[in-house]
């Protein structure tokens, strides 16, 4: 244990802060660019909340509104380092108060920042690099000293290295490896794209991306980890997250993941860096006629952590892995595709696997058997409708406040189908199942119909006409 | 430093040759090189073979509509003729199939500033109190009905669907008035000044309708025109630094989406809606669109046309480049499947065999099973096409993953 909490300069910690920080500046601002808090937390009449969190609901429109302006200047002060850690938990509360509002605007690299902002509110993140320490040390006030636990560094690395593993693990899957989808329909965009565009619609070039893309993912971390591969790895890093960035809107994600794998570096890294640049300025010169040439800063002494502090940190840090190493897998528990079913899809690092699109209609069926179909686009906006038409556990959401809606003793049947990564559309939920009675929460979905994967099982599995309660 | 500066070199020149090594293992694999299509070519072909023509016929139309129905209220002394009402009827007949035949091309300046010019041409369902409110000169609507007057009105009490309401009701706007020879009869009454105390001001209403239309068909057909607002162009040269269309995909997107929203909108509005499946009724013959002209088989027809046209890329015996052709590029097995079901959705309506607000209370299963086959395409679509075209909203909403 005694490895774990040994002294590390403060200094890549600090950095990733700062960066990270930088990143959520980012995030915030692309919402308020790009109208995103008014179409997805003013405009719709309905929200998909988390099972368990419908007691959360979002504020009217200008309380949405101060939310994201103090998400951004909460994120500006990580960004600065000025009080950061209850700038982060801060953060961390408001962005998972928004995030659990709808299921709709999920995305992987949202949940990352998640769980990142909460692990570094946890951390002495203010020790290098920080406005904080600059203020401090030109008031003369006493400094704690620019070093953390090796355990915090390592804490980010294994987050990080998991992330990669397990989208690594995702992609080991018959739709990526044998049939290069969803990439082969994907890359088919870029045909027009200038010099490359004609290579990248060809299927040689999906196949090539795909086995590149998995063996990427499963190595990445392990290399990065490693001290002689760290260099090449991360010249990867750089490379394939241009690359994604270049071909697929996939926001701040690329950016992100740059700018978070730099944690892998010795923690000495920025110190190296600005000494270095400092070197290229020509600053060297100057400074060795005022002094002895600056080196990077020796760990300073920190006061030793007690053992029931080691401790306590020790168990909390194998708890939360724990978890991140059992929610990922959970889909497993489950029987059928996840990519199908997403049972387990979400929290679990299933990145960029699918291209899957749906339709569905409900059947309200009232005590007297009186039948009224509801056409999702006249309450959702067009990317609720578009997300629940191919998410199980949204459709039963959306069943259920019809049938709330619609008084005691009614009945509602979906008539949903889609198609994933290619396939023919078949049907996702069983039209005669009462979507009504069904519960909503993490045991397995007994009507959703499996995917059928020949044209006989699709059959058997209901055409596309609409089924008659 | 001399390690971290090694670390660099390094990385350097391995990260080259992978780049060399990955582009060449491309290039040296086995298969097609692109789709070799273009959907900007696509997108040009539509708009010349097309989306401009059918809003050269839209404007058209609803010109013609505005004359007929000028030629219907033109005398104020002498009694408008059957002939004269018969021709506004075939005119707004005309200029409605004319309209449905723009519905996949539902965006831009039919929905968005600053022309959004869609609400006024065509609302449905008409409200009747509404109309009875102008025509009675109540409170609010009391002053005269020249065209300006009601240009400003409403939409609810604009559009086609009021046009239609004039033209196929008596004096008491009641639907009876509308295809037989009495009910024509009674509809004729209606614009006589010597049988009719609210006929000049009916005629008013008309003919300040029908010049609304008009203007508004204009345009429409000038937005999209490329010596108009040019909206065609904005599509055609979609891309970065484009400030209506960032992307091809959002232009293409937009083609592919007018495709399943007119399947949809007609299969929820034009068959499940008066079949009483909207409401959770029995059957409503009032929420019929077309209902006073009994042409909501028309209606649903003329909306599989347009679908048609965009899908084929044809009109009027000029074959163009349309989304078939991208789909065959994409996934030929696809393009069989939906011409089956565009035949199988017109087999269906045209077995309906009475006009719809009929139908409903008449032969309800055969509305039914053309609400079947309506929904089949739109499920097709939705789901297949959408997919096989890359058109979904998955990466063009928001980010993804």
């Amino acid at each position: 244990m005694g490895g774990a909490f040994a002294p590390v300069s403060a200094s890549s910690l600090g950095a990733f802060r700062a960066l990270f920080g930088g990143v959520l500046v980012l995030l915030v601002v692309r919402f308020f660019a790009y109208g995103w808090i008014e179409r997805f937390y003013v405009t719709p009449r309905f929200y998909f909340a988390y099972w368990g969190f419908e007691w959360l609901h979002p504020l009217p429109e200008a309380g949405m509104w101060a939310v994201f302006a103090a998400m951004g200047a909460l994120a500006l002060a990580v960004t600065l380092g000025w009080r950061s850690r209850a700038s982060l938990a801060g953060f961390g509360v408001l962005f998972t108060y928004v995030e659990l509002l709808d299921r709709t605007p999920y995305l992987n690299h949202y949940y990352l920042v998640w769980l990142l902002a909460w692990l570094l509110a946890a951390m002495p993140v203010d020790r290098a690099l920080s406005l904080r320490r600059w203020w401090r040390a030109r008031r003369g006030a006493s400094l704690e000293p620019a070093v953390v636990p090796a355990c915090t560094v390592w804490a980010l690395r294994a987050q990080l290295a998991l992330v990669y593993f397990f989208a690594g693990v995702a992609k080991l899957d018959p739709d990526w490896l044998f049939r290069a989808e969803p990439l082969r329909t994907w890359l088919a965009v870029h045909a027009d794209a200038p010099v490359v565009g004609g290579l990248l619609a060809t299927a040689g070039a999906a196949y090539a991306l795909s086995w590149a893309g998995a063996a990427f993912d499963l190595l990445v971390g392990p290399a990065l980890l490693w001290r002689r591969t760290r260099a090449l790895a991360y010249a990867a890093v750089v490379v394939f997250h241009c690359a994604t960035a270049w071909l697929f809107p996939i926001g701040i994600f690329p950016l992100l993941m740059v700018v978070v794998t730099t944690i892998f570096f010795e923690p000495t890294w920025p110190e190296r860096v600005l000494a270095w640049t400092r070197a290229r300025l020509g600053r060297r010169e100057r400074r060795a006629r005022r002094g002895p040439p600056r080196t990077p800063r020796e760990p300073g002494v920190a006061p030793p952590l007690s053992i029931a502090g080691r401790t306590l940190i020790a168990v909390a840090l194998g708890g939360y892995f724990a978890v991140q190493v059992l929610v990922p897998l959970r889909y497993t528990l489950y029987p059928g595709r996840v990519l199908w079913t997403e049972q387990g899809f979400r929290f679990a690092w299933q990145v960029m696997r699918m291209e899957k699109t749906g339709s569905v209609t409900f059947r309200v069926v009232s005590p007297s058997g009186a039948v009224r179909v509801v056409y999702p686009r006249d309450e959702l906006t067009t990317f609720q409708r578009r997300q629940m038409s191919t998410q199980p556990d949204m459709i039963l959401s959306y069943a259920h406040h019809l049938a709330r809606e619609a008084g005691t003793g009614t009945a509602v049947y979906a008539d949903a189908f889609a198609s994933l990564n290619g396939r023919p559309t078949q049907r996702l939920v069983d039209p005669t199942i009462d979507l009504a009675r069904q519960s909503e929460g993490f045991r397995p979905k007994g009507w959703i119909v499996p995917l059928a994967t020949t044209p006989a099982a699709r059959a058997e599995r209901g055409g596309l006409a609409s089924a008659q309660p | 430093m001399r390690r971290w500066f090694s670390e660099v070199r390094w990385s350097r020149s391995v990260a080259a040759l992978g780049a060399a090594v990955a582009l060449a293992t491309v290039a040296l694999t086995p298969g097609c090189w692109g789709d070799g299509f273009d959907p900007r070519a696509m997108i040009t072909s539509l708009g010349v073979v097309v989306i401009e023509p059918s809003h050269e016929e839209f404007a058209a139309k609803a010109a013609a509509l505005d004359d007929a129905s000028r030629r219907l209220c033109a005398g104020a002394d002498a009694a408008p003729s059957a002939g004269d009402l018969e021709s506004a009827r075939a005119a707004w007949r005309a200029a409605r199939t004319a309209w449905i035949h723009l519905e996949p091309f539902a965006f831009g300046p039919a929905t968005v500033q600053p022309w959004r010019l869609g609400p006024s041409i065509d609302k449905w369902p008409v409200r009747v109190a509404s109309v009875r409110d102008v025509l009675d000169a109540a409170p609010g609507f009391d002053g005269p009905l020249d065209d300006a007057a009601v240009a400003s009105l409403g939409a609810s009490r604009k559009g086609l669907s009021v046009v239609e309401l004039l033209l196929f009701s008596d004096s008491d706007l009641a639907a009876s008035a509308s295809t037989d020879s009495d009910g024509a009869t009674r509809a004729l009454a209606a614009f006589d000044p010597a049988r009719s105390p609210t006929a000049q001001r009916r005629c008013d209403y008309l003919t300040g309708l029908t010049a609304d239309l008009n203007t508004q068909a204009t345009a429409l057909r000038e937005a999209w025109a490329r010596d108009g607002d040019d909206f065609m162009g904005a599509m055609i040269h979609a891309g970065p630094g484009q400030p209506r269309y960032m992307s091809l995909n959002a232009a293409t997107s937009d083609l592919v989406g007018g495709l399943i929203v007119t399947v949809e909108r007609t299969e929820r509005d034009r068959l499940a809606r008066p079949l009483g499946l909207v409401a959770g009724s029995d059957a409503r013959p009032d929420s019929a669109e077309s209902r006073f002209s009994h042409t909501g088989n028309e209606d649903v027809l003329a909306a599989l046309d347009a679908v048609q046209r965009v899908y084929e890329g044809r009109l009027a015996g000029v074959q163009g480049v349309g989304v078939a052709d991208w789909l065959r590029h994409r996934r030929p097995s696809l393009d069989p499947k939906i011409e089956r079901a565009l035949e199988d959705s017109r087999a269906a309506v045209d077995a309906i065999g009475a006009p719809i607000d009929e139908a409903v209370l008449g032969a309800p299963e055969r509305v039914h099973a053309a609400y079947d086959a309506v929904m089949a395409l739109r499920v097709l679509l939705d789901v297949q096409l959408a997919q096989a075209l890359e058109a979904s909203v998955t990466f063009s909403d928001t980010d993804g993953d």
